[in-house]
């Protein structure tokens, strides 16, 4: 059952930022986009790679709400996790989150 | 609930050279020096992450500031020992048992056929000790090396404890030794096992490496190095039933001499991940070497068998079959490789992977390969995955068996002939019933 599980304090992940969270041994990655977070697991569904980085450890960079995956190219909506680019198929795990006292909760 | 902020640079062990030089204090030189030489590796190389043999394994949930605590001795007896691990393994006397708890030396036992015939068995330390030559001549010089990887070097530099059998040139030892490694404790264990057959000798060895359920997680960084010498024969069955908290980075391998035979069974149950590197090198003329395993991964576990059948002579046979079962959201992962040098004409190398996939959410992977060097060869391999019959259950359930029970069946079937391949039935018993818990846990 999904519940909501502090991660950080707000000003941890400022305007245009990310963060990646290992909770229940998952990798969550939290945007935060126009003031509002957004949270998906930060792997590509295709082949297991991680979204938020390239194969040399660099940032990948967000395109508007969408995420590529450096290694074939697979795109990702943030905002819902919906695929939107193959070689991937299946959508990338998503999760609510909500801001509690100046601290961000994902729900897991 | 843990939440930890990903790093790339915090999250790694905090050992020094100073551990090392603390831990090999009263040590011979050779060895101390081989501590040193395999820290200085370790030191040079970056935690693998994305190397082809490492990219499908992800192991930095880890969190090492837990798993690097090098878990100390404190009081655990033979009584904190599950009583199945400490069974006799056939008939009601053990040939050897040596039983390690907590890095500790907690029993040791042997028959009086066994000392007659020279047979060594006994803690890695008091080997050192002991039996210093040999121990100098076989250990991390042959099979494993710290050059293999990281966490090999690791190892080299900091193995806390282990265990070591020696059996003479043509000593036929027909009962078996059981070692039994436990760990009480959470943190990190670093245990060697090496086993050594000399010329025209027969062996047969267990190991079973399990640990209490724990809250906090730990680490095994360990070895296993079997050589098994010309016209020699060993049996060697390796079972792991780790804690849920633990991540395994094993480096296991053989070396079978001359017209030699290696028998090696391996079972993959516990641990939360498992990252074994298990590798069978033929480098003798005639030498014939069987690689057996199963694995069954529940709930969040993940198990990455990394196998190599090496034919570094001509005339050799390597045959290897793996069969695993997932469940829940577990991931497998088996990767593969026969490789042949040039001019090991007339080898027979075999590989395969049966994968059994029992839930929509779980994942397996099974990835073969040949890299054949010579043109006299025989080598093939296989990877199958399915899921539960229907047919088969339905045709059990037409004879007025209920469906968990017909699953379970279908489940042991799948699952019998490797565990026919445990020479000892009271193991193989155990296991069964370690294998149904797993199909009936939610």
């Amino acid at each position: 059952m999904k519940a909501f599980i502090t991660v950080c304090p707000a000003t941890d992940i400022p305007e245009g930022q990310r963060a990646v969270f290992s909770i229940k041994d998952r990798w969550i990655a939290i945007f935060c986009v126009s003031g509002r977070y957004y949270a998906i697991e930060d792997v590509c569904t295709h082949d297991g790679n991680t979204l938020t980085e390239d194969l040399k450890g660099n940032e990948m960079p967000l395109e508007g709400y969408e995420i590529a995956c450096s290694r074939h190219g697979a795109r990702f909506d943030i905002r819902t996790g919906k695929v939107m680019k193959a070689p991937a198929l299946i959508d990338v795990p998503w999760f609510e989150t909500r801001l509690e006292d100046g601290y961000i909760e994902v729900a897991i | 609930m843990v939440v930890q902020r990903r790093s790339r640079t915090d999250n790694v062990p905090r050992y020094t050279r100073a551990d090392v030089e603390t831990l090999s204090a009263n040590e011979p030189a050779w060895l101390r020096d081989l501590r040193l030489s395999s820290w200085e590796i370790y030191s040079s190389l970056p935690f693998p992450r994305l190397e082809e043999e490492w990219r499908r394994t992800d192991y930095s949930h880890i969190r090492w500031h837990e798993a690097d605590q090098m878990i100390v001795p404190n009081g655990a007896t033979l009584a904190s020992v599950p009583a199945k691990n400490l069974a006799p393994l056939a008939g009601d006397a053990q040939g050897g048992l040596l039983v390690i708890v907590d890095g500790k030396v907690v029993h040791h036992e042997m028959a009086d056929a066994l000392k007659a015939q020279g047979v060594i068995l006994t803690d890695l330390a008091t080997a050192v000790r002991e039996q210093e030559n040999l121990v100098r001549d076989h250990l991390m010089t042959q099979a494993i090396k710290p050059t293999d990887g990281k966490f090999a070097a690791l190892h080299g530099a900091l193995w806390t404890y282990g265990a070591f059998v020696y059996v003479p040139r043509h000593q036929a030892v027909e009962l078996p030794m059981h070692i039994v490694i436990y760990n009480t404790k959470a943190g990190a264990s670093l245990g060697h096992v090496l086993v050594v057959v000399e010329e025209n000798a027969m062996a047969t060895v267990q190991v079973d490496y399990a640990s209490a359920a724990g809250e906090t997680q730990s680490s095994f960084i360990g070895a296993t190095e079997l050589i098994v010498g010309a016209a020699a024969s060993l049996q060697y069955v390796s079972l792991q039933d780790w804690n849920r908290q633990t991540y395994e980075f094993s480096h296991q391998r053989a070396l079978v001499g001359r017209d030699a035979s290696l028998d090696w069974v391996h079972g993959t149950m516990g641990s939360r991940l498992t990252k074994a590197f298990m590798e069978v090198d033929a480098v003798g003329k005639g030498g014939n070497a069987r690689m057996s395993a199963f694995f069954f991964a529940d709930k969040n576990q993940f198990f990455d068998l990394d196998t190599q059948q090496n034919h570094n002579a001509p005339l050799t046979n390597t045959d290897l079959l793996f069969k695993g079962a997932a469940k829940d959201q577990a991931r497998t992962l088996w990767q593969g490789m026969i490789k042949s040098l040039p001019k090991m004409q007339k080898i027979d190398g075999y590989q395969a992977c049966r994968n059994l996939v029992l839930s929509d959410e779980a994942r397996m992977d099974g990835i073969p390969g040949l890299e054949i060097e010579a043109d006299d060869v025989k080598c093939s391999h296989a990877a199958t995955f399915g899921t539960l019959e229907e047919e088969y259950i339905f045709y059990l359930m037409s004879r007025g068996i209920p469906r968990p029970q017909a699953q379970l069946m279908v489940i042991d079937g799948f699952f019998d002939e490797l565990l026919q391949r445990i020479p000892f039935e009271r193991v193989r018993e155990r296991l069964q019933e370690e294998i149904e818990a797993k199909i009936l846990s939610q």
